[in-house]
């Protein structure tokens, strides 16, 4: 199974959620500062990166997790996605894209514009940790409720997966 | 292979460029306002829905051609769709072309972003392409260009292979 987070700008929400997925960030306490930070590709996916998959990694149970960034239209975007890869013959139950920025808060986003966009990271990033930390457990759950879906339809999904080039 | 035409200001048009690749209307003639009106009739579709692909046939070296209604940016979808289909190691065998290309391309920019934009309330848009002869030998020439970029592609893999 390939999981991709996806958000705005893939900076922030969709790194963080596949951070918790992948177990870079705890699941049983809000994160520091530090930690999300730290985190690979957080704050980092330039302009001209939007729209590209990142590989993050790949969970305990051998599903690949990729971040995407979608840009003002990931709600047509996704539904492409899903479109084309239907026409292509690719099995759907292979393929979970999941938002990753319909939990984010307003302090985040506000963060996001001044770092990434005007490029003023020392004020915009401390916004965004906040903001991140402020809607932590959401993210969380989205995490975990990705995570069932994944449970509920890995066996077929896997034996498909195998005989893909 | 999969040739998906994309666009965001006009659906006739898009529509018209995959009709030219398919050669139901023939190359160096300029389409009726009629005829661009009952080929809008003939097509299953007519309001193409966002985001959704849609097949309309298989062209001569059997690819298959499509439309898709896309958001604003084009530079966005095209990578998201492309490295998602990468990934999936299906992507080597889609194809997009902007047919938005054309209206940007145009001299009179301004009196056509105005045109399309009543072409997306579903006004005047086959009157606007049917009268239009600059804008109908753009989109002949960029279906011919994208054609040639195709075969030429597909003879690189051939080679590969």
């Amino acid at each position: 199974m390939r999981v991709f987070y996806y958000c705005y700008g893939s900076a922030h929400s969709s790194v963080v959620a596949a951070a918790i997925h992948l177990g870079l960030l705890p699941s049983d306490r809000i994160p520091t500062s530090a930690e999300i930070i730290n985190l690979p590709r957080f704050d980092r996916t330039k302009n001209h990166e939007i729209g590209t998959p990142f590989y993050m990694g790949e969970d305990e149970h051998g599903n690949e997790i990729y971040i995407l960034g979608l840009g003002p239209d990931r709600d047509i975007i996704s539904k492409a996605i899903y479109s084309l890869l239907t026409l292509l013959g690719y099995p759907l139950n292979c393929i979970l894209l999941i938002d990753a920025l319909a939990p984010v808060h307003p302090v985040t986003r506000l963060g996001g514009f001044l770092s990434r966009r005007l490029g003023w990271v020392r004020v915009g990033r401390p916004l965004v940790t906040m903001g991140v930390k402020w809607r932590y457990r959401e993210l969380l759950f989205i995490v975990n409720t990705t995570k069932g879906k994944i449970k509920s339809t890995s066996s077929p999904g896997k034996e498909k997966l195998t005989g893909l080039p | 292979m999969l040739v998906i035409y994309h666009y965001y200001w006009d659906a006739t048009l898009a529509l018209l460029a995959a009709i030219i690749h398919l050669r139901k209307i023939k190359f160096g003639r300029k389409p009726t306002t009629e005829e661009i009106q009952h080929l809008n009739n003939s097509l299953p579709v007519v309001n193409f829905q966002k985001g959704i692909v849609y097949p309309l046939g298989t062209d001569e070296s059997n690819n298959q051609i499509c439309v898709l209604s896309r958001g604003k940016n084009p530079k966005i979808m095209v990578n998201a769709l492309l490295g998602t289909a990468l990934i999936s190691g299906v992507g080597e065998k889609v194809f997009f072309v902007d047919t938005d290309q054309v209206i940007l391309q145009n001299k009179k920019m301004i009196s056509m972003k105005l045109l399309c934009v009543l072409a997306r309330f579903g006004m005047c848009s086959s009157y606007f392409v049917g009268k239009s002869n600059a804008i109908y030998l753009d989109l002949t020439n960029l279906v011919q260009s994208q054609k040639e970029i195709l075969s030429l592609l597909c003879l690189k893999k051939g080679e590969m292979q």
